[in-house]
C-alpha cells in the first residue's frame, strides 16, 4: 500500500508515497466512506514529484466521499509539477490547497530557509511548534557562514522565545554583515534585553539602511523615560537614514516627550520627504494640535508633504476640521482630494454629504471613487444620487455605487446587483455584485448562479461562483 | 514583514491585484500566496499614505505616474530567487554539446538568452563556464540577459554578490573569478563584460525584436509562476527568435508537455532539453 491514514481526533492525514499507483488512490477514496466524525481531510501530497493525470479522478472522488461523511477535504504540500498537472485539468480552483509544515522533517524545514517565498512562514511554524529538536538544528545553523540561513535561525529563536539562546545571539551583533546583525537586534528587542540596548543605539548610527529600522524598533521596546531626549537628538543627526529612523522609534514610543520633540523637528527639517515621514508621524499622537499641524501641511509647496496631512487628516478623523477639510476635496492634487474624502466619510453628518455629492462632477476620476465610498460611510441614504451614476463608464465608479448602496438601501442594493451580476461588461463590477448578492442571498439566488456560470467569461467570478455554490 | 504592520488585503482586492500582476507580469497568484502581497506591499501603501489595498489598487490604476509605481509593485512581486551554476548539467550540456555542435556545423557566432536572469547568476555562470572551457577564444558568443524587474538588474550589472548566491559553488571557481569586498564578493570585470542586460517583459510583443536571432534560451524556474496562455505565449516567442537548430532549457520542473508542441524534448541523462522543430 502506497498511503498511510494517520487520524488526530476529527483530523485525518493522508500521505501518499513517491510514485503511487493510482489504484491505491482510489482504494484510499473507497476507505473514506467508511470513517466516521471526521471534519477535515488533508491528502498530503509532499512526497509526489508526479502525478499522473489518472490519479486526479481518484482526488476527486477523495473529495466527494469526503465531502459525504462531512468532512471537509485538503490537498495539502502541493509542488509545482503537481500543480501544474492539476492546473491543466482546471482542477486548481476545484481543490482547498494549502501548506502543511508539519509533515515536514526538521532538516527539510531548514532547507527552505533559502526561498524567500517560504522563509517567513517556516519560521513561524518552527516557532509555533518549537521543540529542543528545532533548537539543536537552529543552533547548527547559527555556526554556519550562510547569512540568511542564520538571519531565519535568529529571527525563528526570537518568535519562540527561547531565552537560552540569548547570549549566543547577542555576539551576533558585532557581525559584519548587516542582515545578521538585523535580526539580533530585532530579537534581543523581543526579549527585552536592556542590557543591549547601547550596542543598539551604536548600531543605528552607523547608519546602514538595511539595519536601521530594526534598530529603532527595539529601542522603542526598550525605551524608558531617557530615551525620547537622546532619540530627539538624533533628530538633528547629518544622515536621512538615522533622522527617519529615530523618528520611527519615537512614533513607537508615543510619549509626550517625543511628540514634543518630533512637532519641533517638522519646524526644523529641510528635506521634504522626511517632513513627510514626521508628518506620517505626527498623525500617530493622538493630542491636542495635531490637527493644527495638518491642515498647515496641507499649504505646503511640497505634494509628498500635502498627501502626507491630508492622508493623516483622514486617519485621525480630525472633527474639529471639518469645514477646512470640505474645502480641500477641489484641491489642485487629487490625492490631496482623495484623503480629504476619505476623512469626510468618517467624519460627516448627511448635511455635509451634500457638498461631497455637489463636487462630485468637478474633480478626478480617483476623487469621485472617493466620493461615492465615503457616502456609504455617512449615515443617511443617497441611493438618488447613486442612481444618477450606476450608469457611469467608468467600471470602478459602478463597483463603489454598489458597495454604498448596500450600505444605504439594502433593496435597492439587491436590485441593482442582480441586474449587474448578469449584465456588467466588467468583471469587477460583477464580482462585487456577486459579493453583494452572497450577503443578501435573494430568492432565486442559486439559479442566477447557476445561470452565470456557464456564460460568465471571467475566471475570477467563475471561481467566486463556484464557491459560493459550495457554500450555499 | 517584520518592523511595520501589515494591511490586510480584501478578497475582491486580491482579486483584483492579482489581474493587475497578471496582465503586466504574466505571473499568477494561487489563493494561498494572499500573505505574499500583504508581506512585501504594506510598507509601500504606508509610504504612499494608504490605508488599504483598494486605495492602492487606484492608484495604480489613476495615478499619473502609474507607470513609474507599476514598476516598483512588479519589482515587489517577483520572486527572485537564484544561484551560481544553479542545475549544472544543463549548462554542462550547453558547453560539452550545443556550443560544440553549432562550431562543427561551420557557425562562428553563437548567440544565447538568458531570458528572466534575475539578478544575474545565470548568465554569469554560463559566461564562466564558457570562459573555462576556452570558447570565448573560439567563437564570436554573446549572451543576452533580460528580467521584468529592474532592482535585480542593478544587482546584476554591480556584479556584487553574498554568499546565499554561492551555494554549491566549487570554491575554486568563486576564487578565481570572485573577489571580496566587504561581506559581498565582486565578480571579475572580464566576465561582466560577456552579458548584456536589459529590463524586458517577457509577455511583451516587442521582446522578439529587442532580442534578435539566437541559438540558445535558457528559461529557467520562471515559467511556473505563469498559467497555461501566458506559457503558450512565451514559449511561442522563444520558438519564433530561436534559429535552426535552437536549442531551449527550462527548469527542470517545467515541462512543455500539453504547452507546445513545436519542441521535441530530448534527454541528455543530466536533464532535459527542447530542440526546436
Ligand atoms: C526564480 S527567478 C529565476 C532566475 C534564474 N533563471 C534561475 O533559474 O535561477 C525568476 C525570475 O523571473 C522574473 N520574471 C517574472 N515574470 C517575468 C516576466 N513576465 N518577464 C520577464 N521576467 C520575469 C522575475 O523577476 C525573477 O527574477
Amino acid at each position: 500500500m502506497s498511503y498511510k491514514f494517520t487520524r488526530y481526533g476529527d483530523f485525518l492525514k493522508i500521505m501518499v508515497e513517491q510514485d503511487a499507483p493510482f489504484k491505491d488512490l482510489e482504494d484510499a477514496a473507497r476507505e473514506i466512506v467508511n470513517l466516521k466524525d471526521l471534519k477535515r481531510i488533508s491528502l498530503d501530497l509532499k512526497n509526489c514529484y508526479y502525478i499522473q493525470s489518472k490519479a486526479l479522478a481518484a482526488l476527486i472522488a477523495m473529495k466527494k466521499n469526503s465531502i459525504k461523511i462531512g468532512a471537509e477535504f485538503i490537498v495539502s504540500n502541493v509542488c509545482d509539477n503537481v500543480y501544474q498537472v492539476m492546473e491543466m485539468a482546471n482542477l486548481t480552483s476545484y481543490f482547498t490547497i494549502e501548506e502543511d509544515f508539519s509533515s515536514y522533517t526538521s532538516d527539510e524545514l531548514m532547507e527552505k530557509f533559502f526561498q524567500p517565498d517560504y522563509a517567513d512562514r517556516v519560521s513561524d511554524f518552527i516557532a509555533g511548534s518549537y521543540s529542543d529538536e528545532f533548537r539543536a538544528k537552529l543552533l547548527e545553523i547559527l555556526e554556519m557562514p550562510e547569512p540568511e540561513l542564520k538571519f531565519y535561525a535568529i529571527l525563528t529563536m526570537g518568535k519562540a522565545h527561547d531565552y537560552s539562546a540569548e547570549e549566543r545571539i547577542k555576539k551576533e551583533l558585532d557581525s559584519d554583515i548587516p542582515l545578521i546583525v538585523k535580526a539580533s537586534v530585532l530579537v534581543l528587542g523581543w526579549f527585552g534585553d536592556s542590557g543591549s540596548k547601547e550596542k543598539i543605539y551604536q548600531v543605528l548610527e552607523t547608519g546602514n539602511e538595511e539595519v536601521a529600522e530594526a534598530a529603532a524598533a527595539s529601542i522603542s521596546l526598550l525605551s524608558d523615560e531617557s530615551d525620547a531626549e537622546r532619540l530627539g537628538r538624533l533628530l538633528s543627526s547629518h544622515s536621512k537614514v538615522i533622522r527617519i529612523a529615530a523618528i520611527q522609534a519615537m512614533t513607537l514610543i508615543n510619549d509626550d516627550t517625543c511628540f514634543g520633540l518630533l512637532k519641533d523637528a517638522l519646524d526644523k527639517e529641510q528635506e521634504d520627504d522626511v517632513k513627510a515621514v514626521l508628518i506620517r508621524a505626527v498623525s500617530s499622537f493622538n493630542k491636542a494640535g495635531v490637527s493644527d499641524i495638518l491642515i498647515k501641511g496641507l499649504d505646503s509647496k511640497s505634494i509628498k508633504i500635502r498627501e502626507a496631512s491630508a492622508g493623516g487628516l483622514a486617519k485621525i478623523k480630525a472633527k474639529d476640521k471639518l469645514e477646512d477639510i470640505i474645502s480641500r476635496i477641489t484641491d489642485t492634487d487629487a490625492w490631496v482630494g482623495y484623503f480629504a474624502v476619505k476623512a469626510c466619510g468618517e467624519i460627516c453628518s448627511a448635511t455635509e454629504a451634500e457638498r461631497l455629492m455637489s463636487s462630485y462632477d468637478k474633480v478626478e476620476e480617483n476623487v469621485k471613487l472617493a466620493i461615492v465610498d465615503a457616502l456609504g460611510k455617512i449615515p443617511g441614504d443617497f441611493s438618488d444620487f447613486y442612481m444618477t451614476i450606476l450608469d457611469n463608464g467608468n467600471e470602478d465608479i459602478r463597483k463603489e455605487v454598489l458597495s454604498s448602496l448596500l450600505h444605504d438601501n439594502k433593496e435597492n442594493a439587491k436590485e441593482a446587483a442582480i441586474n449587474l451580476f448578469a449584465n456588467d461588461s466588467s468583471w469587477i463590477v460583477r464580482y462585487k455584485a456577486l459579493e453583494i448578492l452572497e450577503q443578501i442571498r435573494p430568492e432565486g439566488f442559486r439559479d442566477m448562479l447557476m445561470a452565470r456560470l456557464t456564460v460568465d467569461d471571467s475566471k475570477y467570478v467563475k471561481d467566486k461562483i463556484q464557491a459560493v455554490l459550495e457554500e450555499i | 514583514m517584520i518592523t511595520a504592520a501589515t494591511i490586510k488585503i480584501k478578497d475582491d482586492e486580491f482579486v483584483e491585484l492579482k489581474d493587475i500582476i497578471y496582465k503586466n507580469a504574466a505571473i499568477s497568484f494561487a489563493d494561498s500566496k494572499k500573505y505574499l502581497l500583504e508581506n512585501r506591499l504594506s510598507k509601500r501603501l504606508q509610504e504612499l499614505n494608504f490605508t488599504s489595498f483598494k486605495d492602492y489598487i487606484y492608484y495604480l490604476k489613476y495615478d499619473a505616474k502609474k507607470r513609474e509605481e507599476m514598476e516598483v509593485l512588479l519589482n515587489q512581486v517577483t520572486i527572485n530567487e537564484t544561484y551560481f551554476l544553479r542545475e549544472r548539467a544543463q549548462m554542462d550540456h550547453m558547453i560539452k554539446t550545443i556550443i560544440p555542435e553549432l562550431l562543427n556545423s561551420g557557425k562562428r557566432s553563437v548567440r544565447i538568452w538568458s531570458a528572466a536572469c534575475s539578478s544575474g547568476e545565470e548568465p554569469y555562470s554560463l559566461a564562466i563556464l564558457l570562459n573555462e572551457a576556452g570558447l570565448f577564444a573560439k567563437a564570436n558568443i554573446e549572451i543576452l540577459a533580460t528580467d521584468i524587474n529592474t532592482e535585480v538588474l542593478n544587482i546584476a550589472q554591480q556584479g556584487l554578490y553574498r554568499t546565499i548566491s554561492f551555494r554549491g559553488v566549487p570554491p575554486m571557481i568563486q576564487d578565481k573569478y570572485f573577489s571580496k569586498d566587504g561581506f559581498a564578493f565582486k565578480l571579475d570585470p572580464n566576465i561582466m563584460n560577456k552579458v548584456k542586460f536589459f529590463q524586458g517583459n517577457l509577455l511583451n510583443p516587442m521582446m522578439s525584436v529587442k532580442v534578435g536571432r539566437l541559438d540558445i534560451i535558457f528559461c529557467r524556474n520562471v515559467l511556473i509562476y505563469f498559467d497555461i496562455p501566458a506559457k503558450q505565449k512565451v514559449i511561442e516567442l522563444f520558438h519564433k527568435s530561436l534559429g535552426m537548430p535552437g536549442t531551449l532549457y527550462l527548469g527542470h520542473s517545467e515541462t512543455l508537455n500539453k504547452i507546445s508542441e513545436s519542441f521535441r524534448m530530448e534527454n541528455f541523462g543530466g536533464g532535459i532539453i527542447y530542440k526546436k522543430i
